[in-house]
């Protein structure tokens, strides 16, 4: 499962000639929106043919950086659920339910490379390759687990830790 | 919501539901049904005399989700109104979970709503030209 997101992205990439996930939510035409949104940190909402992407203008770069991908996420994978009623973000690194657990997936994938983490995974734990990337350590370990479905091994631990970031 | 703000206006005035309609200008079962929430005043006139025979402003009488389907249904018709209302319900589904408090939620409901005139603006490329009135 997480290979066939991990082609998507791949996919993505190729077509669109970047991994930024700004540019490639212009490319694939989903709109980026900074609101005021409280304690939310994103939302993906389809209206009458148009997709937006909102995220909340109070986070840092890095933070609005991985909204933005994960938002991505739920463009490419959940656009059919987006219709039914929009998909909110209260938390990133949510694994609860299928859509965020993929679309948290899809942020990974899109945010570092396989290569990456073969080469800091020797020498460093989660934290400092999530302060090093400038990612937060949460969503390395999705990458980490996408990277073991699809036969990496390493030596880190991948399971996820639910209540970190949970404001 | 409108219903409840309308009944205690009326108590608040001392005025009886036979009162009220009569200068109104509906019949009683129809104020009954607007305050009990079976109903909704179609047009804005409506709503405006309200607020003259009680001498409030709109905003008072009506909430913020009142106010954008109102203003949908003026700038764009039944379907607009209807659009709108259904941007409001689903938004209300996002809500269920009570993780969010009220004021998130104001926050979130004026977001939505500025997009849904953003997509409207958009969306004009799709209307026949026969149909354009700008």
């Amino acid at each position: 499962m997480s290979s066939y997101i991990f082609d998507m992205v791949e996919k993505c990439k190729r077509t669109h000639k970047t991994s930024d996930p700004f540019e490639l939510a212009d490319a694939v035409g989903a709109k980026v929106r900074y609101k005021e949104l409280g304690k939310l940190k994103g939302l993906y909402l389809y209206d009458d043919r148009c997709r937006y992407i909102l995220i909340n203008h109070d986070l840092g770069y890095e933070d609005q950086r991985m909204v933005c991908a994960h938002e991505l996420g739920h463009d490419r994978l959940h656009q059919h659920f987006a219709k039914a009623a929009p998909l909110k973000d209260l938390m990133m690194y949510d694994y609860t339910s299928k859509p965020e657990y993929e679309a948290n997936i899809f942020a990974a994938n899109l945010l570092v490379e396989d290569s990456k983490i073969v080469e800091l995974a020797h020498d460093y734990d989660l934290i400092s390759i999530g302060s090093m990337l400038g990612i937060n350590p949460n969503l390395i370990t999705f990458k980490l687990a996408s990277m073991k479905s699809r036969g990496y091994k390493t030596n880190l631990s991948e399971t996820p830790n639910g209540g970190f970031l949970k404001k | 919501m409108f219903g409840e703000r309308l009944k205690a206006l009326r108590k608040d005035r001392n005025m009886t539901q036979d009162e009220l309609c009569v200068k109104l200008g509906v019949v009683r079962k129809t104020l009954s049904d607007y305050e009990n929430g079976r109903r909704y005043p179609k047009s804005i006139e409506v709503i405006s005399k309200l607020c003259e025979i009680f001498n409030v402003s709109k905003d008072f009488l009506l909430t913020d989700e009142d106010m954008f389907i109102q203003e949908a249904k003026e700038s764009h018709g039944s379907k607009g109104s209807l659009k709108a209302k259904r941007l409001i319900n689903e938004t209300a589904a996002l809500f269920a979970g009570g993780e969010l408090d009220d004021e998130d939620k104001a926050l979130v409901f004026k977001a939505v709503s500025e997009l849904y005139w953003e997509t409207r603006e958009t969306n004009k490329k799709y209307t026949p030209k026969k149909h354009r009135n700008d």
